[in-house]
């Protein structure tokens, strides 16, 4: 499913919808609202079901991109679905593909907050979703997720592979996390050394 | 889910063409740093620079006080599309051809997929 908001309208300007139209989608809807109803539309509200506490694993393995690589996308998809098909366990995934406006983020100095990935402008990640069942399911939601992540990170032509933190699966490297700069290591390494020198707070995606 | 936990690794949103990331908003927090001091820090500290995005890695936030805004535009529009497996070419080179832009995206505009392999997980209610 592609979806497109518009802010501050009544229905998404054609110029907008007019090439996805001319694709020819098997359905399409289109409606209008108040800001609060964004979650609704997009499956993200606190009804919708990634949102339930069902006690399912969801895992995911966030790379940021700068565009979409056609033949990549092919080759993501087919993996997604066929292995989805192959093992049931696992056809509860999802793979997100956001394309947030960047105006209000570029606007701040990318040195200036060590948030490190300001220039990039898709946030892409699988979110492997399954009911824990055993070490061999573990693996294969694993590979499923890192195996996506790669395909797309070679044929993206970015030096590095930036994955957003907050989605992090957990085995990605400090540079990953953090921004590929060493002068931002440094820096980060510096502020643990002397902020939390025994490292109290390492739980998640830790700088050390 | 909360706008603390994501703001202190950054946190992406559908105003962050107009206001920045989640972690842009903050102006103070209350910190219970790992020697078990509780400090209220701001941009004067040489951690704020940090929190902005690797927050978690210094201490527990007990509070923040943060910008918040009006919305300018509150009413949004949306349209969704349902693909099959066979317009993925087309429909990725769509996106970039007249969403993405090298960057370009217009302030008012969100576009994104979500692909699984059954139904829908919820049908958008107009």
């Amino acid at each position: 499913m592609f979806f497109i908001l518009q802010e501050g309208a009544e229905a998404v300007d054609e110029k907008y919808t007019a090439p996805f139209t001319a694709l020819g989608p098997v359905v399409s809807q289109a409606g209008a609202g108040d800001y609060t109803q964004i979650p609704e539309w997009t499956g993200n509200a606190l009804d919708s079901l990634p949102c339930q506490k069902s006690g399912l694993v969801n895992t995911r393995f966030p790379i940021d991109l700068k565009t979409y690589n056609t033949k990549a996308q092919r080759e993501v998809y087919d993996l997604f679905a066929s292995t989805l098909r192959e093992i049931p366990a696992l056809n509860g995934s999802l793979f997100l593909f956001e394309g947030y406006p960047l105006q209000g983020v570029q606007a701040i100095p990318s040195d200036s907050t060590a948030y490190p990935f300001r220039d990039n402008h898709l946030l892409v990640a699988p979110l492997i979703i399954y009911k824990s069942d055993g070490d061999e399911l573990e693996k294969q939601a694993r590979e499923l997720g890192e195996s996506l992540r790669q395909k797309l990170f070679d044929a993206s032509g970015m030096s590095e592979l930036d994955t957003y933190v907050n989605y992090a699966f957990g085995d990605e490297t400090v540079k990953n996390w953090y921004g590929s700069e060493e002068w931002r290591q440094v820096k980060l390494r510096e502020l643990k050394d002397k902020y939390d020198p025994n490292r109290k707070f390492s739980f998640y995606a830790p700088i050390a | 889910m909360s706008i603390l936990g994501p703001g202190l690794g950054g946190g992406h949103g559908f105003l962050q063409g107009r206001h920045g990331l989640i972690a842009d908003q903050f102006i103070s927090m209350n910190l219970v740093r790992a020697d078990g001091s509780i400090n209220t820090i701001d941009h004067t500290s040489d951690l704020w620079w940090a929190m902005q995005g690797a927050g978690h890695n210094f201490g527990i936030v007990t509070s923040v006080t943060s910008k918040i805004y009006d919305a300018e535009y509150p009413n949004w529009a949306y349209q969704s599309f349902i693909f099959t497996g066979k317009d993925v070419e087309g429909l990725y080179g769509a996106i970039n051809d007249n969403l993405l832009k090298n960057g370009t995206q217009p302030v008012d505009i969100m576009g994104s997929t979500r692909s699984f392999l059954t139904a829908p997980i919820s049908i958008p209610r107009t």
